[in-house]
């Protein structure tokens, strides 16, 4: 396997039925990355399938839950040499061919973290109404935080800088990461930009966050993104 | 002095007793066993003077004295739960990065012919796509 600069992490949790389209369509529209596949204490068979396919895997030996498990992807970039990482779900939501768009501007050093918008106009996201208002809820807290224009504060189809990888190996929330990140790599002054892609349904498995644990989560992640303003951290100059 | 301070005095000596005890056995370390020892000791002190519990609420306005016990036993659960959380929050940051390591160590051993450190210079060269 040739080497890139660009690793695409794909955190997994009891996604042996989905992850090996995820693999294909990888291999088959983003052949110029390496991949790295997180087996987050699956307890099917999301490891073989990932070996089978021949990409390397990330065993952890029980459920960290996704914060732990992207957070262990960029501690395996930063070790081996990569300049840049993509998050990617197993699940088949995101499509390997929008890599590129997230890559780029990393790449030319615009942002230190790109974030996958659905609700940039890059295709048509049917979530339900819930979750549609709960994505606008989280992304409108984020833009009182920041100051910044966020669409999509969930979303987990992300491309990280140097910068950002090595801040977040050292300090990423656990649960619900996504938001949280956003808010601390702009307090930490490191560039965040949307990109609009287009994502699919998911292929398989079901969502973590449904029904009434939608308000429960939207909760604790607003109390995560307030605090997350006055967490301490390296200032910029260090990172 | 009435049966109940004799008796408050002989539990604490118990927790004293208990809390040494555990400690040397190695079962209780000793940043913890101190925690438990102010307790035992906090306890005989109402117990073993029971005038100080009534001129200590006087002194503070409160009419139903022992509510002042109340207040001081629940400040001290409260703050041992808290220690706690910090605790559980250490270790559950301890253990996320032990598994995150052992991963990591696994990967290396999985796959020899990866070394870590920065990809070639062709390979960096080499257009995205």
């Amino acid at each position: 396997m040739t080497r890139s600069d660009v690793l695409v992490i794909v955190p997994a949790h009891n996604e042996a039925e989905g992850l090996g389209g995820v693999l294909d369509d990888l291999r088959e529209h983003a052949s110029a990355y390496d991949v790295v596949v997180v087996n987050d204490g699956s307890t099917d068979a999301t490891a073989e399938v990932a070996r089978a396919a021949g990409v390397p895997v990330l065993d952890l030996c029980f459920n960290l839950g996704i914060g732990g498990a992207v957070q262990a992807g960029f501690k395996y970039a930063i070790q081996n040499g990569y300049a840049v990482a993509v998050q990617m779900d197993g699940d088949g939501q995101h499509p390997a061919d929008q890599i590129a768009a997230l890559v780029a501007p990393v790449r030319d050093g615009s942002c230190e973290m790109s974030i996958g918008s659905r609700f940039l106009g890059g295709g048509d996201y049917n979530g339900s109404v819930w979750r549609r208002l709960g994505t606008r809820f989280l992304s409108w807290v984020c833009v009182v935080v920041t100051g910044q224009r966020i669409t999509d504060a969930t979303s987990g189809f992300r491309g990280f800088g140097p910068r950002a990888l090595r801040y977040l190996a050292s300090y990423y929330p656990a649960d619900y990461p996504e938001p949280e990140a956003i808010v601390l790599l702009s307090r930490r002054g490191l560039p965040i930009r949307e990109v609009a892609v287009s994502m699919r349904p998911r292929r398989a498995g079901r969502s973590s966050i449904r029904g009434a644990a939608t308000l429960f989560y939207m909760a604790k992640v607003s109390l995560a993104l307030l605090l997350a303003v006055f967490k301490e951290g390296p200032t910029r100059q260090t990172i | 002095m009435r049966p109940i301070n004799v008796l408050i005095i002989v539990v604490a000596v118990l927790i004293a007793l208990t809390v040494v005890l555990y400690v040397r056995r190695w079962r209780l370390k000793e940043q913890y066993s101190l925690l438990w020892l102010v307790l035992a000791v906090t306890m005989v002190v109402p117990a073993a003077a029971p005038g100080l519990v009534e001129w200590f609420a006087g002194r503070l306005d409160v009419f139903y004295a022992p509510a002042l016990l109340f207040f001081f036993a629940l400040a001290f659960v409260a703050v041992m739960l808290f220690h706690y959380s910090l605790e559980i929050s250490r270790l559950s940051d301890q253990n996320r990065e032990l598994a995150q390591e052992l991963g990591l160590l696994r990967a290396r051993i999985d796959a020899p012919m990866l070394p870590a450190g920065p990809p070639s210079r062709e390979a960096r060269a080499a257009p995205d796509g």
